[in-house]
C-alpha cells in the first residue's frame, strides 16, 4: 500500500513546494509587475496619448510629413546642422529627426558635455527653436513605455524589470502546476463570493490570456538579451562592439581620436543616402561630431502601415558615411531582412512584443490582454491577504500582523495609487505652465510625487478607507478630465468629435470608461464599508470584555 | 476592424461558448435541459471545428504566422467577454453566441 501511495505523495509535496514558490515569489514581484503591466499596457497607445498631450500641435499645423519634398527635407537637415554646430559643437552625439505627425518640426537631440540627453524642436521655417506655446514640451505616452521597461532609471531599471519578469515566468509556470482544475474551471467566475471570487478572478485572468502572458514576459526578456545574458559575448570577444559589428554585418564603432576634423555638409550626405536607398530619409545621427572619427548614419523613411502583418519586418534601410570626408562606409539596403536566423528570431519577438504589426485592432487586443495581466497581478496580491484575513497563518511569528499591514499598504499604493498617478499625469500635462524649465521632466516628477503621496496616504488610513478614497479620487480625475481639458485648452470630447480628431475622442472615451468602472468599484466598496460598520459596531463592547 | 477580424471574433466567441455549454455547470445556468453524452460530444466537436474555422480568415489576411498570433489573441479576448457574460448574465452569453454565428454566416455570404 505505502509503496503505491509513494508517487501520489511525492506529487503532492511537489505541488506544495510549487504553491509556496507561487505565493511568495508572486507576492514579492506583484507590485513591480503590476506597475510594469499597467504602464506597459497604457504604452500600447503611446503615440495616441502623445497626440492628446500635445493639443497645440493639431491646432498649429495641418502638415503631412510624408508629403515633404526633397528640397524641404534637405533644407531641414541644413537648418538642423547649423543649429547643432552653433549650440552643441562640443557634443559627442547628434541626432536629427525630420517632422512626424506628433512632432511638426525638426527634432534635434544631442548629448552634452555631461553626457546628458538634450533635445529641442526647430521650426521648419526659421530653423530656430519653436516657441513653447506652439509645442508643449512633454514625454507624452513614451513616459509609460519607459516606465514599463526601466522605471526611468536607465540600466538599473532595465535590470530591475528583467529580474521581476523572470519571477513572472516562474510564477506563471508554478501557477499552472498548482492549478488543478485549469479545464474544469476554464469558464468559471463566481462573483460576489469573497475569497472564491478573488481566486476565480486571478485564475480566469491568467488562464484565458496565458499564451499572451507567457509570450509578453518571454519576449520582453529577449529584447534585452545582450544585456541580461552578456557572458557569451564577453567570453569570446575582448570588445563587445566587435560582436555586434559581426552580427549586424556593419563596420565597427570607431573610438574617438581627439584629432579635430570638421563635419562635412550633412544635407549632401543625406541626399546621397536617399539616392542609394532609393527612398526618402527620415532621420540621421552623427557620432563624435568634430572629431576625425566622426561617422554619420542616415535612416530610410518608414510608415508603420507598410509593415502590417509582417512579424519579420523588412529593413527600413540605412547608409553609413565617414562624416569628415563623405566616404561611404556601409549600405544596408531596404528590403528583405538578411541578418541571419538568430537576429531574425529576436526581431520577430521584438515585433510581437511591440504590438505595432497590425494597427488598432491588434493594439486593442494587446490592451485588453495586458489589462487582464495587470488584473492577474492585482488579484493575486489582494488574494494573499484575503486568504489570511479570517485566520492569520503566523508566518512571521509575533511580527505577522505588522508584515500583513505592510503588504496591505503596498498593495493599495501599488494598485490604486499607481492608477491615480497615471491619470494625474494627464492633469499635470494641462496644468503645468508652458515656460517652466524642464517641463517634460516635471510632468514625470509630478507622476512620481503623486504616487508617493498615495503611498503615504495608504499608510495613514485604514485599508478599506484608503482603497475607497483613492478610487474615489481616480473616479473624479477620470470623469472630469474632459472638463479640465475644455477649461485649460478649449478642446474636449465634443469639439474633438466635431473636428474629426478621432484619436483624441478615443482617448477621452477610454478614460471615461475607466472612470465609470472605477465609479462602480467605489459604490461597491462603500456598500461593503457600511455593511461592515453595521456589523462591527455592536461587537465592540464584547471585544472589550473578552 | 476588417471583415476578417469581425468574422474571427464572431466565430471564436461562438466556439468558446459552445465549449462552455458542453459543461453541465454552465449549461445549468442557462437551461433546465440536460444533454446526453452524444449531444455533448457533438457540441464539443462542432465547437472545435468552428474554432479552427475562425483561424482561416486570419490566415488569409495576415498569413500563417501573424494570423496565428492574432487568432490566439482574439480567442483570449472573446473568452474574457464570454466568462463575464456567463457570470453576470448567462442567458445573454447564449443570445450573443447565436447572434455571433448569425453575423458570421452573414459576413461569409456577403463575401
Amino acid at each position: 500500500m505505502s509503496e503505491l501511495n509513494q508517487p501520489a505523495k511525492e506529487q503532492e509535496s511537489f505541488r506544495q513546494a510549487m504553491g509556496w514558490l507561487h505565493t511568495w515569489g508572486g507576492l514579492v514581484a506583484s507590485w513591480a509587475l503590476f506597475t510594469i503591466f499597467l504602464t506597459g499596457t497604457i504604452g500600447v497607445f503611446d503615440e495616441d496619448i502623445t497626440h492628446w498631450m500635445k493639443p497645440e500641435v493639431t491646432a498649429v499645423s495641418d502638415f503631412d510629413p510624408a508629403a515633404m519634398t526633397e528640397q524641404q527635407r534637405v533644407a531641414a537637415i541644413k537648418k538642423a546642422q547649423a543649429y547643432l554646430q552653433a549650440h552643441a559643437s562640443d557634443s559627442h552625439f547628434w541626432r536629427i529627426g525630420l517632422p512626424t505627425e506628433t512632432d511638426p518640426g525638426i527634432r534635434v537631440s544631442w548629448r552634452d558635455q555631461q553626457n546628458a540627453a538634450q533635445d529641442t524642436l526647430l521650426s521648419l521655417k526659421t530653423g530656430e527653436p519653436m516657441p513653447v506655446v506652439e509645442n508643449r514640451e512633454t514625454e507624452g505616452g513614451h513616459h509609460f513605455v519607459h516606465m514599463h521597461y526601466e522605471f526611468h532609471a536607465g540600466m538599473a531599471g532595465i535590470w530591475f524589470v528583467g529580474f521581476f519578469t523572470m519571477i513572472m515566468l516562474v510564477a506563471l509556470i508554478s501557477g499552472i502546476i498548482i492549478h488543478k482544475r485549469i479545464f474544469k474551471d476554464f469558464f468559471t467566475f463566481r462573483q460576489n463570493k469573497g475569497q472564491r471570487s478573488w481566486l476565480d478572478g486571478h485564475n480566469a485572468s491568467a488562464v484565458l490570456t496565458l499564451p499572451f502572458q507567457l509570450m509578453i514576459a518571454y519576449t520582453g526578456l529577449v529584447i534585452f538579451l545582450s544585456i541580461y545574458m552578456p557572458a557569451g559575448v564577453l567570453a569570446n570577444y575582448s570588445n563587445p562592439q566587435q560582436f555586434f559589428a559581426e552580427l549586424l554585418d556593419e563596420p565597427m564603432h570607431r573610438p574617438e581620436t581627439g584629432v579635430h576634423a570638421d563635419v562635412v555638409d550633412l544635407s549632401v550626405l543625406f541626399q546621397r543616402a536617399e539616392v542609394m536607398m532609393g527612398k526618402p530619409g527620415r532621420f540621421m545621427s552623427v557620432e563624435h561630431p568634430g572629431d576625425s572619427s566622426a561617422v554619420t548614419k542616415v535612416f530610410g523613411w518608414f510608415d508603420e502601415k507598410d509593415y502590417y502583418g509582417q512579424l519579420l519586418r523588412d529593413e527600413i534601410g540605412n547608409v553609413q558615411f565617414d562624416a569628415t570626408n563623405g566616404d561611404v562606409m556601409n549600405l544596408n539596403p531596404p528590403g528583405e531582412y538578411d541578418k541571419g536566423t538568430p537576429m531574425a528570431v529576436q526581431r520577430v519577438m521584438r515585433i510581437m512584443h511591440f504590438a505595432n504589426f497590425g494597427g488598432y485592432s491588434v493594439r486593442w487586443l494587446y490592451f485588453i490582454m495586458g489589462m487582464a495581466g495587470a488584473l492577474m497581478m492585482a488579484t493575486g496580491a489582494i488574494l494573499f491577504l484575503v486568504k489570511r484575513r479570517q485566520k492569520s497563518l503566523n508566518e512571521f511569528g509575533a511580527q505577522t500582523a505588522r508584515v500583513y499591514r505592510v503588504i496591505e499598504v503596498l498593495n493599495i499604493a501599488a494598485i490604486s495609487g499607481l492608477a491615480v498617478a497615471c491619470i494625474g499625469y494627464f492633469w499635470l500635462n494641462r496644468l503645468i505652465p508652458f515656460d517652466i524649465a524642464d517641463r517634460a521632466a516635471w510632468e514625470i516628477k509630478g507622476f512620481f510625487y503623486l504616487w508617493l503621496l498615495m503611498l503615504v496616504h495608504s499608510a495613514c488610513r485604514p485599508a478599506t478607507k484608503a482603497w475607497l478614497e483613492q478610487w474615489s479620487l481616480f473616479t473624479l480625475l477620470a470623469l472630469l478630465l474632459p472638463v479640465m481639458n475644455l477649461i485649460t485648452t478649449g478642446h474636449w470630447l465634443v469639439s474633438y468629435w466635431q473636428t474629426g480628431d478621432w484619436v483624441s475622442v478615443g482617448f477621452e472615451l477610454t478614460v471615461l470608461v475607466f472612470g465609470l468602472m472605477s465609479l462602480g468599484l467605489v459604490l461597491f466598496l462603500r456598500r461593503k464599508l457600511t455593511a461592515t460598520e453595521r456589523y462591527s459596531q455592536p461587537a465592540k463592547p464584547s471585544e472589550a470584555i473578552s | 476592424m476588417s471583415v476578417a477580424m469581425m468574422m474571427s471574433v464572431a466565430l471564436c466567441y461562438a466556439a468558446m461558448s459552445g465549449l462552455s455549454l458542453a459543461m453541465p455547470r454552465h449549461l445549468m445556468d442557462v437551461t433546465d435541459r440536460r444533454l446526453t453524452a452524444t449531444q455533448v460530444r457533438v457540441l464539443r466537436w462542432t465547437a472545435s471545428l468552428v474554432l479552427i474555422l475562425a483561424y482561416l480568415p486570419m490566415w488569409q489576411v495576415w498569413g500563417a504566422g501573424t494570423g496565428f498570433v492574432v487568432w490566439v489573441s482574439v480567442l483570449s479576448v472573446t473568452s474574457i467577454v464570454l466568462v463575464l457574460l456567463l457570470s453576470y448574465g448567462p442567458k445573454w452569453a447564449v443570445r450573443v453566441a447565436f447572434l455571433m454565428m448569425l453575423s458570421a454566416s452573414f459576413l461569409w455570404l456577403m463575401q
